[in-house]
């Protein structure tokens, strides 16, 4: 009886050995390399890679530069990798320049360098330069260097520039859909762009925002989650907007730093209009025009720093009903703290310290009060007239 | 029994409540400059200052003081919120500076508020120093120095500090009390140095807590020079000049501060600092320039990006190469410059377009 069962053990162990080696087989990674430096099913275009069968789970790109305007339509991490002491993979723009390839916005027209779309598993991006020097796109399109629609996923370590067309650029531009996408943006840089630094928005583009096309309908909530933290993101030129976050989001924001431009400050930090449970938190912002603009109710300012500023740190453009605007600090700028601009903020408004300022609030309502550090303020608050 | 020792013991506690309540009535000595409080009042801060019995607190109206001052016994100066404002500034009286203090490299110095050789604790909270960029001629100009006393600057701008001899928001000079000095939650804008460290010992003779403040736009905008320990941390430092943080001759920590634009990020030179965990953005030459012959401490967890000529430059000895680890570099030419045989260990590259490293020379 026991060697019976023991015999029917190992039988179920080795049973049990060959479907887990088995599935592991089933489910193996399929890599590709685009390059030469390192051996492996090897292609000389990442377009290549991403459209040979079977379908790869990781592409693997090489050190060098690659003129090249992607669709990427599966499931896929598409990582650059570090050969012969560097790290420098860059897609470039093709000879011919960027063609038009998506609508963004609802129904702006636009070139997308790297376009993730419609992909029903997640996307990965990993350490790549989009550069779109030499676009060519023409004058009424607009042009982003990477665009994730309706599409889950992870943009780390990316770098965007260059994304410069008649002041219709963006960096990166996460658009939801009714699939609710997750996606995350991390530890990149975004520079050089002429319009848009980090983007995160439903499908229509931001309703309420400039660099949307003017689309008012009731978009439904929730279709995306984003996730952007620890970017750094650099303005080139006024009326920039460095980061937006839009109509239908839900996003966790920190740990982002937001530069603007040396000799055109006439730029955003952040401008946010995202859903009721959004915390932008722990961010720093230097040298643009306003810090943040608060577009819509829902969404709550916190710990965020803003220094050395040409205009307001955090302007409210809405009433408040859930919104909190606390712990920020605003410091060394020109203009003032926090423009309340007549709205309805109740007890909202609270905590926040401003340092070496023309004023601390202006625009207050009728009542507002609110235990507030002032140090070196012209005038602390100034009322609604 | 039980009910006469628990009344014995009640008049010593009473009496002791009593002490405590009284004892800071007796000690505190608060007086007025200006006339937006009530109380013991002053139009100048020097006068409230040299009142009698002298004020452990000094509190300052909103208001223009164009006053030099020596602060000679501890006391709390701070500025006050009156009415609508919140602003009390220094400025250079209408004869201009004159030179009152002695740097210690020697130099002559026309200082706007002097704190020297004080026994306790001197604090400055809520005040403005405008240097209005006064030139005192072969002096340097100051806008607050504290030498040899220990206290906390909390909460003070400092602006326009320049001259033609030098010129520091803060400067800290240590000595024989060894005193602690922490400097947090200010502004320097406009000196050409933000805050200025250093004693004239060769062991540390001075501790300098340097925390959540904000330089902007200064030629060096934090220098820890020789004698001192300095834990210098989540600052935000707006370059627009040459050097953010610059260490010599001291040890201590540099962790968590954001440094955007100017020329190097952080330089070290024959120090032992301890650098971690710094953002540090834009600088057209160094990221962090390790110009010392062997590293003590660890400079580790750093990210770099967007730095115009090397990331980190470390050519000093190869014995100390594990010090210098696990850095991350973005968007750049050249990641490390470094002597042959260093590995870039748990260090990240990303776009670094001609080489991760490069041998000295």
């Amino acid at each position: 009886m026991l060697r019976i069962s023991f015999k029917l053990m190992l039988a179920l162990l080795i049973s049990a050995f060959v479907f887990a080696f088995g599935v592991q087989e089933l489910c193996a990674t399929t890599t590709y390399i685009v390059g030469t430096c390192k051996t492996g099913v090897q292609y000389t275009t990442i377009q290549e890679a991403l459209d040979a069968s079977p379908l790869a789970n990781v592409i693997e790109v090489c050190p060098g530069t690659y003129p090249e305007q992607l669709t990427i339509i599966n499931a896929v991490t598409l990582e650059g990798i570090v050969a012969n002491n560097s790290s420098a993979i860059r897609i470039s723009s093709p000879a011919g320049g960027l063609a038009t390839n998506a609508t963004i916005n609802g129904s702006d027209p636009a070139a997308v360098h790297v376009f993730v779309k419609n992909a029903t598993g997640a996307v990965n991006l990993t350490n790549l330069i989009v550069d779109s020097t030499n676009n060519q796109v023409p004058s009424d399109v607009f042009l982003v260097g990477v665009l994730y629609q309706h599409t889950s996923g992870t943009v780390n370590h990316v770098i965007a520039v260059h994304q410069q067309a008649n002041n219709l650029g963006y960096g990166i531009y996460m658009e939801g859909g009714s699939s609710n996408p997750t996606v995350t943006v991390e530890n990149c840089s975004v520079h050089d762009f002429d319009f848009g630094g980090i983007y995160v928005t439903g499908p229509l583009g931001p309703t309420d925002i400039a660099g949307g096309s003017g689309v008012t309908s009731d978009v439904p909530t929730g279709q995306i989650t984003a996730k952007v933290e620890n970017n750094i993101v650099a303005s080139l030129v006024d009326e920039a907007h460095n980061m937006l976050f839009g109509s239908s989001t839900l996003d966790t924001v920190t740990g982002n730093l937001s530069i603007g431009a040396t000799n055109a400050p006439g730029n955003f930090g952040m401008t946010v209009d995202a859903n009721a449970g959004s915390v932008i938190s722990g961010n720093s912002i230097i040298g643009t025009q306003t810090g943040i603009s608060l577009q819509d109710d829902g969404p709550s300012l916190k710990t965020n720093k803003m220094y050395v500023l040409s205009g307001d740190g955090i302007f409210l453009n809405v009433n408040l009903k859930t919104s909190q605007i606390t712990g920020n600090t605003i410091q060394d700028t020109l203009f003032d703290g926090i423009d309340l601009n007549c709205k309805t903020v109740g007890t909202l408004v609270h905590s926040n310290t401003f340092e070496y300022l023309a004023a601390g609030y202006i625009k207050s309502p009728t009542g507002f009060s609110g235990s507030n550090t002032y140090v070196a303020v012209q005038n602390d608050f100034t009322a609604c007239e | 029994m039980l009910r006469t020792g628990y009344k014995f013991m009640f008049v010593p506690l009473f009496s002791a409540t009593l002490f405590v309540l009284a004892a800071p009535e007796l000690h505190a000595t608060t007086v007025i400059v200006g006339t937006c409080k009530v109380g013991t009042r002053f139009s100048k801060i020097q006068d409230a200052l040299n009142s009698t019995p002298k004020p452990t607190i000094v509190e300052v109206c909103p208001g223009t003081y164009p006053e030099q001052v020596t602060i000679s016994g501890t006391v709390t100066l701070e500025g006050i919120v009156s009415g609508n404002s919140s602003v009390a500034t220094l400025v250079p009286p209408p004869g201009g500076l004159v030179t009152n203090a002695t740097l210690l490299n020697g130099d002559p110095a026309a200082v706007q508020i002097l704190v020297e050789d004080v026994s306790n604790p001197v604090n400055l909270t809520n005040l403005v120093v405008n240097g209005s960029d006064a030139d005192v001629g072969s002096a340097a100009v100051v806008g607050i120095l504290y030498r040899n006393t220990a206290g906390t600057i909390n909460h003070v701008v400092t602006f326009n500090v320049s001259g033609g001899a030098g010129g520091y928001g803060i400067y800290l000079g240590g000595g024989t009390q060894n005193p602690k000095v922490t400097v947090e939650n200010s502004t320097f804008d406009h000196d050409e140095t933000g805050l200025w460290v250093q004693s004239n010992s060769t062991s540390s003779a001075l501790t300098a807590i340097i925390e959540n403040n904000l330089a902007s736009s200064c030629a060096t905008c934090i220098e820890v020079a020789s004698g001192a320990t300095a834990t210098i941390s989540n600052n935000t430092i707006n370059v627009n000049g040459v050097i953010g943080i610059a260490l010599a001759g001291s040890t201590g920590t540099v962790t968590g501060n954001t440094i955007v634009g100017g020329q190097d990020g952080i330089e070290e030179g024959d120090a032992g600092f301890t650098i971690k965990s710094n953002k540090i953005y834009g600088a057209s030459q160094f990221g962090i320039n390790l110009d010392i012959a062997v590293l003590t401490a660890d400079v580790t967890g750093n990210t770099l990006s967007r730095i115009g000529t090397i990331g980190i430059a470390f050519c000093g000895s190869s014995g100390t190469f594990n010090k210098l680890h696990s850095n991350t570099f973005e968007d750049m030419n050249i990641g490390y410059s470094v002597p042959f045989g260093f590995i870039t260990t748990g260090s990240t590259f990303i776009g670094v377009t001609t080489d991760a490293m490069i041998p000295c020379g």
